[in-house]
């Protein structure tokens, strides 16, 4: 079965993440902070009586911190440490593998972010979900 | 009425807390030209004294340790521990709500503090967040 990615843009860098990680998609252009967390995290978001910690915007890099709380959307993900948001401007859609390129040059290469794929003329880096989930509990 | 069952929710700046009732000794409002400041103790978050039933109580801000934007607290929550009565500024003073009306939820791992802290718990009220203090880590009064 071919792999699909959902893609987001944040500012103006792109990612994308694969399918089986995203729970849901809120459309929610806020969250409560929370005193003494990491520089991050920006907040958490609750639904459904369920508390989610929103990453920063500064775990994608090129894009200055602070953004995390108002971004207009909170994209769910599921890792092993509980659902997790990240925040995202605009969602782009989900692609399939048969329709984007892959584009990965080794400058851009890390361990969170180890391919980059093109879509519509547009480069978007697929994170390592787990791989960057570990990171921030053992930083 | 059980006084466990029933919680106190507040505000410290624009973050909410809540703690249970029968933590709570009594609520002074008004009160910054009644504390004494000049009996500091920055190192437990010690402002100043609050003159109490003809005793003298500290009082803590919780806002610069906690880095919480908190302009003038005006509002004093006289608590109860095992070190005495002491008092909390506090800015705002949501009411009195029953505890089962609330959630409670573990603060997430991605989301606890690396050092100090002084809550392990949130409580979700209408899916409002409100951290549950925990008044021993707050304040002990044993390092004065």
């Amino acid at each position: 079965m071919s792999r699909k990615l959902g893609l987001f843009r944040l500012e103006n860098c792109g990612y994308a993440v694969p399918l089986d990680r995203i729970l849901r998609v809120v459309d929610c252009g806020f969250c409560t902070t929370l005193p003494l967390i990491s520089d991050r995290m920006a907040g958490m978001l609750v639904l459904d009586d369920e508390v989610i910690p929103v990453l920063d915007s500064n775990w994608l890099s090129g894009v200055a911190a602070g953004q995390g709380l108002n971004a207009g959307f909170k994209i769910l993900l599921t890792t092993e440490v509980g659902t997790v948001a990240l925040p995202a401007d605009m969602t782009v859609g989900l692609v399939a593998e048969n329709r984007y390129e892959h584009v990965t040059s080794e400058q851009e290469t890390t361990k969170f972010f180890p391919e980059s794929i093109s879509y519509r003329n547009n480069r978007y880096r697929v994170l390592n979900v787990d791989v960057f989930m570990l990171s921030l509990i053992r930083p | 009425m059980d006084a466990i069952a029933r919680r106190l929710l507040f505000q410290i700046g624009t973050v909410g807390f809540c703690l249970n009732l029968g933590e709570l000794v009594e609520i002074r409002e008004q009160i910054t030209e009644l504390i004494d400041y000049s009996q500091v103790d920055q190192q437990v978050s010690v402002v100043g004294t609050l003159p109490f039933h003809q005793a003298s109580i500290p009082v803590v801000n919780l806002a610069s340790r906690l880095d919480i934007l908190s302009v003038s607290p005006d509002i004093v929550l006289v608590l109860n521990s095992s070190a005495g009565n002491w008092g909390l500024l506090v800015d705002h003073v949501e009411g009195f709500y029953s505890a089962t009306e609330m959630t409670d939820c573990l603060v997430p791992l991605l989301l606890q503090a690396d050092g100090w802290c002084c809550f392990d718990r949130i409580a979700l009220y209408s899916g409002i967040p409100f951290l549950r203090l925990n008044l021993s880590d707050c304040y002990s009064g044993a390092e004065r």
